[in-house]
């Protein structure tokens, strides 16, 4: 009797926390629509090619090379996925740190869409890595002099604080409340620790470039490059704030019913921010120029005019228009401009480890497989899903029912 | 990279120190720029939900 009661009361939970209250065939049929399904083939066929590239190797599902060893599981997975995923901090830090509690109502979102992006960064890396079991061998070795060992510490490190952040919505949502209890007063904590992880590592992201001077384009490569990444992980982390938020606004429209956030008196403030932000980035890319001595390369040949397109379309001018939209108060100015942003620093990281690396070489040039694509792709839907399936559960938008 | 010997680092640096200078020089006016305009309000709190 007390068993069947047991298994009702967990069929009860699973109907209500799972499938919204619906029942399983109600459930699918209301979501399986063609765009669904047709992203759940894509996703599919990533995971296969995942599949054929642990049985077959790197070699066989990718156009990596002695000569080019990273591709875009590196260059697009990694190393943008992470700076992406920087608004956990960024706005993480402004709010418990700094005491900007206007911004509490975006913490969380951005802080999942951190969650999500290292997970995923995690999983391009180890698909590119191979032999998963071995990564367990950094916490085991010493490897101090090596920027890759401090990049593996702190995404590890980084990462357990993102999920312990992140749990403070999943507890309440499981209504464990002294758990979620304990989890929200050492928030502040892990806060501190998040800025700490992420300000060590999104700059060695950028360290593992030090070593490749003679590989690297001059207009790209500088001695202070991890000052750069550092700088520029907290324009993406501004922008990917702005670009989810007003995402989420649209298609989430319900959930922020009744609540008293002013969404565009947000995006303002965080506009004339990412402005003095990427103004100053601005700045510091053309410094790590003049002293790579590399002004000579400005505007020459395909990387010199390829640079320009990145500083002006992609910095400079997002800048202009960020610090014309917050100052004239215009929103769309401001989205449209983190929007230019984030392509930007995708382009820019792209542009460091994949398409100006290696600029000497003229033949048998990287171009991506379209097993690579196919991966890159898959991980991204895969990160929209997860994204829409908690936040259609868990208190991320929005308070609780019950605390409405 | 470019060849460097003694000399070309002085001009280096004196790009250098001229970019650093251009550069705060451009953000007192840009800062200026950005905090003008409209007043804006408080934000992240709707109007309505400032009253008592």
């Amino acid at each position: 009797m007390a068993n069947a009661e047991t298994a009702a009361a967990v069929q009860g939970w699973i109907r209500e926390k799972i499938f919204l209250g619906e029942t399983v065939g109600d459930y699918l049929k209301e979501r399986l629509t063609a765009p669904i399904i047709a992203s759940m083939v894509v996703v599919a066929g990533g995971l296969a090619v995942i599949a054929y590239r642990f049985y077959a190797g790197l070699g066989a599902a990718t156009n990596l090379s002695q000569n080019q060893p990273w591709g875009i599981w590196i260059g697009f997975d990694m190393m943008t996925g992470i700076c992406l995923a920087a608004g956990g901090f960024t706005i993480g830090a402004a709010v418990e740190i700094f005491g900007l509690e206007d911004y509490h109502a975006i913490e969380r979102p951005a802080i999942l869409t951190g969650f999500l992006g290292y997970i995923l960064a995690i999983i391009g890396l180890i698909v590119d890595l191979g032999k998963p079991w071995n990564m367990v061998q950094v916490t085991m070795r010493n490897g101090t002099q090596s920027v890759l060992f401090e990049v593996a510490w702190c995404v590890m490190c980084y990462t357990s604080v993102l999920a312990l952040e992140f749990a403070v919505p999943f507890f309440e949502w499981l209504g464990w409340k002294k758990v979620y209890e304990v989890l929200k007063k050492a928030l502040l904590g892990l806060t501190v620790l998040s800025v700490m992880f992420s300000t060590m590592h999104q700059s060695a992201l950028g360290s593992l470039f030090i070593i490749a001077p003679g590989r690297l384009h001059p207009l790209w490569y500088s001695e202070s490059i991890f000052v750069f990444f550092f700088v520029s992980a907290v324009i993406a982390g501004i922008s990917m704030v702005i670009v989810e938020s007003s995402i989420s606004h649209t298609v989430f429209a319900k959930q922020f019913q009744g609540q008293h956030v002013d969404a565009d008196a947000l995006t303002l403030g965080l506009g004339k921010a990412g402005a003095v932000v990427m103004f100053a980035y601005f700045f510091l890319k053309l410094q790590g120029v003049v002293d790579n001595h590399a002004v000579e390369f400005i505007g020459k040949g395909f990387y010199g005019k390829w640079w320009l397109v990145e500083m002006l379309g992609f910095v400079l001018f997002p800048t202009m228009l960020y610090a014309w939209g917050a100052r004239n108060r215009r929103v769309k100015a401001v989205r449209w401009a983190a929007g230019i942003a984030v392509l930007g620093i995708i382009l820019n990281r792209l542009n460091i480890s994949v398409i100006a690396f290696n600029y000497k070489l003229t033949e048998n040039r990287y171009y991506p497989s379209w097993m690579e694509v196919l991966v890159s792709v898959s991980l991204v839907i895969i990160g929209v899903f997860a994204f829409r399936w908690i936040v259609h559960r868990m208190p991320v938008l929005h308070p609780l029912a019950d605390e409405n | 990279m470019g060849e460097q010997d003694f000399l070309s680092g002085y001009s280096a640096k004196i790009l250098e120190y001229g970019l650093a200078v251009t550069y705060l020089v451009l953000f007192v006016l840009f800062w200026r720029y950005v905090q003008g305009g409209p007043k804006a309000k408080q934000p992240g709190t709707a109007p309505e939900a400032r009253k008592p």
